[in-house]
């Protein structure tokens, strides 16, 4: 069955997270689609164990290239939930070993312009972070949340274009 | 050990003790070289061999590993003393 594009790329986004994080369960990487995401309920707690990324296909977009020719630009949104399990507030070094997690995990390589996110097979065209649009960090660590659910939770949206401008380029 | 892989487990120690974190990040070559290491438990050798191959075909060619599901548990395998050698029997009787 063959996917829009934005869900190609996202599928290759988590891929390529999956390629250099060794999850193992509970945590790990998952495709899914933002409305099946619910962390703000009461039971938070119960439903979240270990460290999760979620890949979110957000907004397929267009930009003028030329007169006559687009950028096809694909947000996706990447999500990491994790949850103090401990007793009592989420200590300082465990907050900063989780940033800096996200940004050598996340944000640097999703945003590394070297980087090209394979289509699928029998699909030529590779995606690669849009040069034009840095990442959007959208949420990064709700204090509330991480007193009252002791949740740690930092979303960001990043933009990728097709590796071919349709120009022949 | 060969100079290469006593090097990888330097860096590996070093990368451990650097991070509190549950997830600690190695080059992809090291992994390799430390999943080759004939002490490495035969078990998971298969796997930390196919994600080091995976992680080598990413642009930092790094991986984040679990440091007490696959690294502590390889490290503590590769560090175990060499079981002492069978001691030659005298056949009873010369």
């Amino acid at each position: 069955m063959s996917n829009a594009r934005l869900v190609d790329v996202a599928d290759g986004v988590a891929a390529a997270i999956a390629a250099t994080w060794a999850a193992v369960s509970p945590d790990g990487v998952v495709r899914t689609w933002p409305f099946r995401i619910d962390l703000d309920q009461n039971d938070a707690l119960q439903l979240l164990r270990g460290r999760r990324v979620w890949v979110l296909p957000v907004l397929p977009e267009l930009d003028p290239l030329t007169r006559e020719h687009w950028k096809n630009k694909y947000q996706v949104g990447v999500l990491l939930a994790e949850r103090y399990a401990a007793e009592g507030d989420p200590p300082d070094d465990w907050i900063d070993a989780r940033v800096k997690w996200w940004q050598d995990n996340i944000l640097y390589p999703l945003c590394d312009p070297a980087l090209t996110i394979a289509g699928p097979a029998g699909v030529v065209t590779a995606a690669k972070p849009d040069p034009g649009q840095l990442p959007q960090v959208n949420e990064f660590i709700d204090p509330e949340e991480l007193i009252q659910l002791k949740l740690l939770k930092i979303s960001a949206t990043f933009a990728f274009i097709d590796a071919s401008d349709h120009t022949g380029g | 050990m060969d100079p290469k892989t006593t090097a990888a487990l330097a860096r590996t120690r070093k990368a451990m003790a650097g991070t509190k974190d549950d997830y600690v990040t190695v080059p992809a070559a090291d992994l390799a070289l430390l999943a080759a290491h004939p002490k490495a438990p035969e078990e998971e050798r298969d796997t930390l061999a196919e994600i080091a191959r995976a992680a080598a075909r990413t642009i930092h060619r790094k991986v984040s590993l679990h440091r007490e599901h696959h690294l502590e548990p390889l490290l503590a395998a590769i560090d175990a003393p060499e079981p002492a050698p069978a001691s030659a029997e005298v056949p009873a009787g010369e």
